[in-house]
């Protein structure tokens, strides 16, 4: 029988790093999404331990503050899309600037210095990610996709998947049917 | 013409069958009532005869009365009235027979009332007698003036008995006369009815005789056609499995030849592009030019390349055909070509078209072949407006379609307000590397049109292009219905 | 941003194009260590063995001997401990229904050998950003599906 599942993923982080945190006897604080506070003296074994511990959830904890910072304008970007119903269009600069408190230049250079890529392009990956989601488990028409997610028409969403993964709507729809069925 | 005879036969000779049966049945009812009289006769012959009898024992009865009575008169002997004394029970169960008997015959009847009458006066007057000569003291002229009186009375009876005995003889032979005359008739007229048959079934039997033999030889000629066309269908059978056999070895020559000549050309290019990137100092600007136009080249030859391959698969052997939404397949032709529907700001409508059994990977390829085209081949300044419509039609009003007049095709029409074509050059656009303009103004190789028509062919199909320069383009994709 | 080099693993039987692919990944910027395998044997030898260093990426050609590229992906999807290597199907032209037959049966990204020097080195950079993006923040794999043919 087939389920489908939706995650959130932050609820799942935390929980996670509250039973490893618990299991290593830590005293602790989860502030600001994406941060610990670890309140007591901290060693590197045991550095090393959570860290192995959480990277087998594919947790892992982010070392310069650089790295912080564009994991954070990530985890921004990804609230954004997953979490708001109707995206702010051409208001991500914005937003980015006034959640993050830096300007967007420097944002956006630090983001493609780590990444190699653009901010712009990561929006655009998650949104079609968030499209293929969609696509399967909710099983919306393109149309109805294309209006969640602020697309100025159907051909523009067609546009933007088939260039960001070289696949038409429907031909992503069809393999990942086609996967799905038992083995002929 | 024979079949027509042969035909004619077959009527003339089920309307015999059936006035046969008329025939016999008549006559089995003609028998059947002819039997029937004859019994009927029989029984009035019986009848009569009881009749008599019964008459002639009552007759004699009363005579036997007479007689015993006279002799008691004579003797004095009581033995003498024995027959008497008998005589009222046997004469009484003779008139109940009678009486039966004429059940059916008024004159008779009132007879027998007569009859009835005078016997019983004649009893009266036996026991009138017997009383006289009882008595010693009558006077013997009395005795025989009442034995005169019986006399007299037994003259009457006998007369009527003889007189309804005749009646019934006269009246049987009327109606012998009767049955006669009803009768003779039957037999020789059965007898023609029946001769006249056999004549009918022996003309009929010659005539069956002669069309047989003409039906087997018509059966003769058809076998020994059976056996050319036999021939004849080995002969194209063999034709054909040598197209067939060459058409495998052209179809693999072409994807190999376009698949492995791919190889080594995209190693020149790619080799050639890395020294274009590099730095060398020794190159001069002419030497880099030539590299340009080397790679030029090679890039055409790449995408005659890819074309020829592109034409090559789409043949039609290995391929399924399965029941296909044709209008997913014009959707996803949509998307495939959406970042040039963008630019271009282009408008595409569609009808609602059919489920139908096609190649669907091939039937994708027409949609966006044509549709490419039509976005390719747009006004400069004009938004391309594209429609696509589907419709049954009756291939007889449509000359491209080579088939029988009364066969149903879809047809489905793309139409555009592109720059159009010249109508002379309508056949030509389906002819492989045929191209309309020089190879600068529009980029391509002109076999997209081709593979269209292969693929239409090999959906049985037909393919038309109608156009004026000008005034936009319309293709009309003919599909059978099946 | 990378701790450790990525794996990168390319088997094609063709000697010219194991050299530029080699060449290509030195000019990308990001971190790689890229090894070669002549044929499917070879690579399935390679991915069973006992200690294996398993790639982040494999490039799988097509047409090999011994064992075609095809048999190769079956392979491994079916193997517990290769299921979630990324593979890129790198062939030469392939027909559209050849093409969803190997995201069907379980590659992540196909493409068509391009035949300049430059394209390759822009795709192949492309295609080991999208894959770490993939990896580093938790989008499903599964989903992951790249076609990149046009020149």
């Amino acid at each position: 029988m087939k389920l489908n599942i939706k995650y959130n993923i932050n609820s799942l982080c935390k929980k996670i790093l509250r039973e490893q945190l618990d299991k290593m006897g830590l005293k602790y604080d989860l502030t600001t999404f994406g941060e610990v506070e670890i309140r007591q003296h901290f060693s590197v074994e045991e550095y090393k331990q959570l860290n192995t511990a959480l990277s087998e959830y594919g947790i892992e904890i982010v070392e310069s503050q650089k790295s912080v910072l564009v994991q954070k304008i990530k985890d921004v970007i990804i609230e954004m899309i997953y979490l708001e119903e109707k995206l702010p269009a051409s208001k991500i600069s914005h937003y980015l600037t006034e959640k993050l408190n830096h300007s967007y230049g420097y944002l956006a250079n630090l983001f493609s210095e780590v990444t190699y890529t653009s901010i712009e392009n990561f929006i655009i990956l998650q949104k079609i990610e968030l499209v293929k989601e969609l696509i399967i488990s909710e099983k919306l028409t393109l149309t109805e996709i294309s209006i969640k997610l602020n697309y100025s028409s159907v051909a523009h969403l067609s546009n933007q998947f088939k260039k960001t993964t070289g696949l038409t709507p429907s031909m992503f729809q069809r393999i990942i049917e086609k996967r799905n069925r038992p083995a002929q | 013409m024979n079949l027509r005879v042969i035909s004619n036969s077959t009527v003339l000779f089920r309307s015999a069958f059936i006035f046969f049966i008329f025939i016999l049945l008549f006559i089995s009812s003609i028998i059947y009532k002819h039997s029937l009289s004859v019994n009927d006769s029989e029984a009035r012959v019986i009848h009569s005869y009881r009749v008599r009898i019964e008459l002639e024992q009552l007759l004699s009865c009363m005579i036997d009365a007479e007689t015993g009575q006279r002799g008691y008169i004579i003797t004095r002997d009581t033995v003498f009235l024995q027959p008497y004394n008998g005589a009222g029970r046997k004469i009484r169960r003779s008139f109940n027979t009678l009486r039966s008997l004429a059940y059916d015959n008024q004159q008779q009847q009132l007879d027998l009332v007569v009859l009835y009458r005078l016997v019983i006066r004649r009893f009266e007057s036996f026991a009138d007698v017997l009383k006289l000569s009882n008595d010693q003291q009558v006077l013997t002229s009395l005795r025989k003036k009442e034995m005169l009186n019986g006399k007299y009375l037994m003259d009457k009876i006998r007369l009527q008995i003889h007189t309804m005995i005749d009646q019934e003889l006269l009246s049987l032979q009327q109606k012998e006369k009767e049955h006669q005359e009803e009768i003779s008739f039957t037999p020789l007229f059965t007898l023609l009815l029946m001769f006249f048959s056999l004549l009918v079934f022996i003309f009929l039997y010659y005539r069956i005789n002669k069309n047989v033999a003409k039906l087997r030889i018509l059966n003769n000629h058809l076998l020994i056609a059976k056996k050319e066309q036999q021939h004849n269908n080995a002969i194209v059978e063999g034709k054909n499995r040598e197209l067939e056999r060459s058409n495998i070895e052209l179809a693999s020559f072409n994807h190999m030849a376009s698949h492995d000549l791919q190889e080594p050309l995209r190693k020149i290019q790619t080799f050639i592009s890395r020294i274009q990137m590099k730095e060398i100092p020794g190159i001069s600007e002419t030497d880099r030019d030539y590299f340009s136009k080397i790679q030029s080249s090679a890039n055409r030859m790449q995408k005659l390349i890819d074309d020829l391959l592109l034409f090559s698969r789409a043949n039609k052997a290995e391929k399924v055909f399965e029941l296909t939404d044709l209008n997913l397949v014009f959707e996803n032709a949509k998307q495939e070509l959406a970042q040039t529907i963008e630019e271009k700001n282009a408008v595409i409508q569609s009808a609602h078209l059919p489920t139908i059994p096609v190649i669907s990977f091939q039937f994708q390829q027409l949609f966006i072949n044509l549709l490419s085209n039509s976005l390719k081949y747009c006004k400069p300044s004009v938004a391309p407006s594209i429609q696509l419509t589907c419709e049954i039609v009756i291939a007889g009003n449509f000359p491209v379609i080579k088939a029988d007049i009364e066969k149903k095709y879809y047809q489905l029409s793309i139409t555009d307000n592109g720059s159009g074509f010249e109508p002379q050059y309508a056949e030509n656009l389906f002819t492989l590397f045929y191209r309309l303009h020089h190879k600068d103004e529009y980029s391509g190789t002109g076999i997209g049109l081709s593979i269209c028509k292969k693929i239409v062919e090999n959906h049985d199909g037909f393919i038309e292009a109608i156009g004026e320069i000008n005034k936009g383009a319309t293709f009309n994709v003919y599909i059978p219905v099946l | 941003m990378q701790h450790d080099p990525l794996h990168i693993l390319l088997a094609d039987d063709d000697e010219d194009d194991r050299l530029f692919f080699k060449d290509a990944f030195e000019e990308i910027k990001i971190k790689t260590v890229v090894h070669t395998v002549n044929d499917g044997l070879q690579l399935m030898n390679y991915l069973n063995m006992e200690n294996a260093l398993l790639p982040h990426v494999l490039f799988l050609d097509l047409n090999m001997p011994f064992k075609n590229g095809l048999e190769c992906l079956y392979e491994i999807r079916n193997t517990e401990k290769l299921k979630d290597i990324s593979i890129v199907i790198y062939s030469t032209s392939a027909s559209e229904e050849d093409i969803e037959e190997t995201f069907v049966k379980g590659a992540n990204v196909y493409i068509k050998k391009p035949n300049d020097f430059l394209t390759l080195k822009k795709m192949l950079a492309h295609i080991i950003t999208i894959n770490w993006q993939y990896d580093t923040c938790g989008l499903n794999k599964e989903n992951f599906l790249l076609s990149i043919q046009s020149q």
